[in-house]
């Protein structure tokens, strides 16, 4: 197998070939290295690649294998992660000047299961600044650039994994969502990406922005990657005490016995598609065409106010992140980049009392969300974002009076399902005529990534959107 | 209330918490706040009594199939 069929698999294709031993490691990395390399002066997606130590590791993984000792669902399978999951010893940069050179006191659960399953790591991918951007500009490391267009923006924060995995320079990548750090990256870059339920993932040795609302999860090239990797990655961690105990369910499993005839595919009548691009809504009505073409019935179905919600969950993540920040906010506030120091500053003026009462009526929102949706159908449909995808010049705000609106804008459609902490999945969902890729997000019950992975798998079944790839 | 009284007030609150924010920025942050604010208050006027955030893990977990 040739270097570019090599780059065409994804993860799951790639493992299984490795298992097969119709390629090895070693020239899965060797592919992929010189495509990281290629890709990095037009996109800027890595902050670090390690050569040598990848292409060591992926001759140990060969050997293992030869020996007859398969480590894991992922044996070989070479992986670049957003730089906020730590490794002892190792300093993580978390996109900014203040962390670059901290070493870090211990490695990060989902990256020690990763190892486990048998994925090599081979760089770290760039980010917004503390996870604290939706766009993917980045003022330390440089903004990162969207593989379809390099003029636009990635989405954000976890920018290099979307532009990394869609340029096919990793096979897969760890991001993670806050506010719609995975979904948006997904959408504007044209990969799969699941933001699983809060606290489906271990978020132990990974950056902290918000505790309520962060979540880990992958960016990939499929569905049934993300089913893969959350698989491998997801369930209780004695390192994270707030990790759920909640069985893992066997993902890739239920995506080759499932089937989508009489699923209950729910399509919101209110706020998801207010303003939304003529476009992307066209674009949105044919992945439900599809749905329903596979035997999905598509139900309408009519929202509480999204709006308090989503003003409660900026709320939130303000007011906590400001927390997590305030060190450094009183000592070395001159080494953020103007705008996420001013966006941490907002967090100082939430008050205590409005900060609970965000707390207090996240209950409510589920119990009252969960009427309106999960009483009548077994996921919901929407658009991720509703507009087509900006320039990086169109965006770049920095700390302006209008900086809160513009940002807050990117996420409007994302954010409400962070303070839900609901599973969402990012499918691809066709093209614009400018040919910029745009997605569908699927929403599921506490804990029901599954049906989720099983609707989207069965969608890219019959579609090719997934399967495209950017020329540079 | 006057900006510059306004303004003053957002610097005196964080410097409570040890921040030095110039009133200008306190000012923009607290503006911006407030908005958020009234944006969720419609919902905050409707949480029952007895509501506390630990009902959250005790909605989700009713809620998972």
């Amino acid at each position: 197998m040739n270097a570019d069929a090599i780059l065409q698999l994804s993860a799951a294709e790639l493992a299984r070939a490795i298992r097969a031993k119709k390629t090895t490691a070693l020239a899965a990395m060797q592919a992929v290295l010189a495509r990281a390399d290629a890709v990095q002066q037009p996109l800027n997606c890595f902050i670090h690649i390690d050569h040598d130590n990848a292409l060591h590791a992926a001759r140990l993984a060969d050997a293992d294998l030869a020996r007859g000792h398969l480590r894991g669902p992922l044996h070989g399978v070479p992986m670049a992660h957003k730089d906020m999951y730590y490794r002892q010893g190792v300093a993580s940069s978390c996109g900014s000047k203040i962390k670059r050179d901290i070493p870090a006191p211990s490695t990060a659960t989902a990256l020690q299961r990763l190892d486990a399953a048998g994925a090599i790591q081979f760089g770290v991918l760039n980010m917004a600044e503390f996870a604290y951007g939706p766009t993917g500009h980045n003022y330390h490391f440089g903004h990162c650039r969207n593989p379809w267009d390099v003029t636009r923006i990635t989405g954000g924060s976890s920018s290099g994994s979307g532009s990394a995995v869609a340029a096919l320079a990793s096979f897969a990548a760890l991001g993670s969502d806050t506010g719609g750090s995975i979904r948006a990256p997904a959408t504007f870059c044209g990969v799969s990406g699941i933001k699983p339920t809060w606290s489906r993932v271990s978020r132990h040795g990974a950056m902290p922005l918000s505790f309520s609302m962060d979540t880990v999860g992958p960016l990939a090239r499929s569905v049934e990657d993300c089913a893969l990797i959350l698989g491998v990655i997801a369930g209780a961690d004695a390192a994270d005490p707030t990790a759920s105990t909640e069985t893992v369910p066997d993902y890739v499993g239920r995506l080759t016995r499932a089937q989508i005839k009489g699923l209950r595919i729910g399509r919101p009548k209110n706020f998801f598609y207010d303003d939304m691009d003529a476009e992307i809504g066209a674009l949105m009505q044919s992945s439900l065409d599809a749905f329903a073409k596979l035997g999905a019935q598509i139900v309408d179905v009519q929202l509480p106010d999204m709006n308090p919600w989503n003003y409660a969950g900026m709320m939130v993540i303000a007011a906590e992140a400001a927390a997590a920040h305030a060190n450094w906010l009183r000592n070395c506030p001159q080494d953020y980049s103007e705008q996420v120091r001013a966006r941490l500053e907002l967090g100082l003026s939430v008050p205590a009392v409005t900060y609970l009462e965000s707390l207090r009526l996240r209950g409510v929102a589920v119990e009252q969300f969960s009427r309106a949706v999960f009483d009548h159908v077994d996921l919901l449909h929407t658009p991720s974002v509703c507009f087509q995808t900006p320039t990086i010049d169109e965006t770049d705000v920095g700390g302006s009076t209008n900086m809160s609106h513009a940002l807050n804008n990117i996420t409007r459609l994302t954010r409400p399902i962070n303070y839900l902490g609901l599973p969402s999945l990012s499918v691809p969902a066709g093209f614009t005529k400018q040919g910029l890729p745009t997605a569908m997000q699927l929403i599921g019950r506490p804990f029901d990534e599954a049906t989720l992975f099983v609707a989207g798998h069965a969608y890219q079944q019959t579609t090719d959107w997934h399967r495209r790839h950017p020329t540079l | 209330m006057s900006e510059k009284f306004q303004a003053q007030s957002a610097t005196a609150l964080l410097a409570l918490i040890g921040v030095n924010l110039e009133p200008t920025r306190a000012s923009a942050a607290a503006n911006t706040i407030s908005a958020q604010v009234a944006g969720a208050r419609p919902a905050f006027n409707a949480l029952p009594f007895e509501a506390e955030p630990a009902d959250y893990l005790k909605i989700c977990a009713a809620e998972t199939k």
